[in-house]
C-alpha cells in the first residue's frame, strides 16, 4: 500500500489552519501526530539568541512524529507554524501505538536514542545558527 | 516479541579502563549498557576529552544505523568500571527496520533524514566557527593580512602591553580593517613615547560604527614612513581578540 493511501486509512479527522497559525507550540505537551495533506508549514526553534527555522514541511510530511516515536517524551521540541493555509490529517494514535508495540524492545530503544540525538543536534544547530548570525 | 533474525544479542563484559570500541574503527554493533558506566571520549590532539557519560539503559554506537557501518566510529567508548553491555547486531536491526509497519517507517524515515541533515549543518557551522577562530588566532605575524579589507577611517587608542607609568594612550586612525589585522595611520610624534617597530605589540581599542567597542591585541608587521604630513602607517596583525569582539568585528566587516 502506498504511503498516502495508508495515511488516509490512519487519518481520523481533518483540520484546516490559516496562514501563520501555530499548529504545535514548542514546550507544550502532546503526542498526537498530524500529516500535511495540503500546504506547507515551518518548523521553528527557540535559541538563546533568536528563533530559527529548522525545516519546511510539505504534503506527506509528519508533524509531531518525534514526540510520538520517543514515547514518554511528550514535550514538543519545536513549533510548527502554517506557511499559507494548511490542511492536516490527524492520525489515529491508538492504532499507531499498537504498531509501535509490535517492535522489539531493542528497536524501540534504538528509536528513542536516535530521537534524543535529533533533539540535541537540532538544539546545537539552532544555537550555532543564531550565534553565527549575530 | 523479538524477531528471531540476524545474529543473536550477545552480553559482553569489560573491565574498568577497557575500550569497548575505538574512534576510527569500523563496527557492526550497537550497544546497550546493562550494568556499569562508560565514557564517550574524543581525541583532541594528544589529549582525551570526555564527551558524554553513559549508564545503565543507555545506547551507544547507534550512528552505524544511519551510515550502515560504512563510516568509522566518530569517538571511542571506554568502560569506567566493570561494565556489562548488550551487543545488537546491525543486520538484525536493519531487518526489523525493513519490516516496520509502513506508517512508522514513514515517520522514522522523516526523522532520520532530518537527523542526517542536522548533523551535516552542525558540521558546517563548526567548521566555519573554527575557520573564523583560526583567521584571528593563527600566527598572523608570519602570514600576510590576506583577508578581506574594509576601508575605514576610524579613531583608535593604543598602548604597549606593559606601558611605562604616566604615558597616555596614543591615538591613531584605522584606515583599513580585516579579521586578520588593521592598517593604522599615526602621528610621527607618537613614536617619541614608546617604540613602534615591527614585532612590537599593543593593546588597542576602537569604537566600531555599529556601537560596539572592541579591544584587541595587535602586533606591528610593517611600518611605512613618509606617508606625508608627519604621518606613519603601521600594518598590524591581530594577535589576541575575545570571541565576542571577534563576532562584533566580523559582523561589522560583513556589511
Amino acid at each position: 500500500m502506498a504511503l498516502d493511501e495508508l495515511l488516509s486509512v490512519y487519518t481520523s479527522t481533518e483540520e484546516s489552519h490559516p496562514d501563520g497559525s501555530v499548529i504545535v507550540e514548542e514546550g507544550a505537551t502532546g503526542d498526537w501526530v498530524y500529516v500535511i495533506l495540503e500546504g506547507e508549514a515551518r518548523v521553528t526553534k527557540k535559541a538563546p539568541k533568536g528563533v530559527v527555522t529548522v525545516d519546511v514541511l510539505k504534503p506527506g510530511d509528519f508533524i509531531g512524529e518525534m514526540s510520538f516515536l520517543e514515547q514518554g517524551e511528550d514535550v514538543r521540541t519545536a513549533s510548527v507554524i502554517a506557511k499559507g493555509p494548511v490542511r492536516l490529517g490527524l492520525l489515529d494514535n491508538q492504532r499507531m501505538l499498537a504498531d509501535l508495540h509490535t517492535l522489539s524492545p531493542e528497536f524501540r530503544l534504538l528509536i528513542t536514542t536516535l530521537m534524543g540525538k535529533l533533539r540535541r543536534v537540532t538544539e546545537e544547530v539552532s544555537e550555532l545558527a543564531t550565534e553565527n548570525k549575530q | 516479541m523479538a524477531k528471531e533474525t540476524g545474529p543473536p544479542i550477545q552480553n559482553l563484559r569489560y573491565k574498568a579502563g577497557d575500550l569497548i570500541f575505538k574512534e576510527g574503527d569500523y563496527g557492526a554493533s550497537i550497544y546497550k549498557i546493562v550494568k556499569g558506566h562508560a565514557n564517550v571520549i574524543g581525541q583532541q590532539k594528544d589529549r582525551e576529552i570526555n564527551l558524554a557519560s553513559l549508564g545503565p539503559g543507555d545506547v551507544f554506537g547507534e550512528m552505524i544505523f544511519l551510515n550502515n557501518g560504512l563510516e568509522p566510529r566518530a569517538s571511542s567508548v571506554r568502560a569506567l568500571e566493570d561494565t556489562e553491555v548488550e551487543s545488537w547486531h546491525l543486520a538484525r536491526l536493519k531487518k526489523e527496520y525493513a519490516e516496520l509497519p509502513p506508517i512508522l517507517r514513514g515517520m522514522l524515515d522523516q526523522s532520520l533524514k532530518r537527523l542526517l541533515r542536522m548533523i551535516k549543518i552542525r558540521g558546517r557551522y563548526l567548521a566555519e566557527q573554527q575557520a573564523a577562530q583560526k583567521e584571528g588566532m593563527s600566527e598572523p605575524w608570519a602570514s600576510k593580512r590576506r583577508f578581506f579589507r574594509k576601508e575605514v577611517n576610524q579613531e583608535c587608542q593604543y598602548l604597549p602591553l606593559a606601558p611605562k607609568p604616566g604615558i597616555p594612550a596614543m591615538t591613531g586612525h584605522i584606515k583599513d580593517m580585516s579579521m586578520g589585522g588593521f592598517g593604522i595611520e599615526i602621528d610621527q610624534r607618537n613614536t617619541i613615547n614608546f617604540s613602534h617597530a615591527p614585532g612590537d605589540e599593543f593593546n588597542l581599542k576602537t569604537l566600531l560604527p555599529n556601537g560596539n567597542e572592541i579591544r584587541v591585541k595587535v602586533k606591528i608587521i610593517s611600518i611605512k614612513k613618509d606617508v606625508g604630513q608627519g604621518k606613519l602607517f603601521m600594518g598590524t596583525a591581530i594577535t589576541g581578540i575575545s570571541l565576542d569582539d571577534r563576532k562584533h568585528l566580523g559582523f561589522y566587516l560583513m556589511y
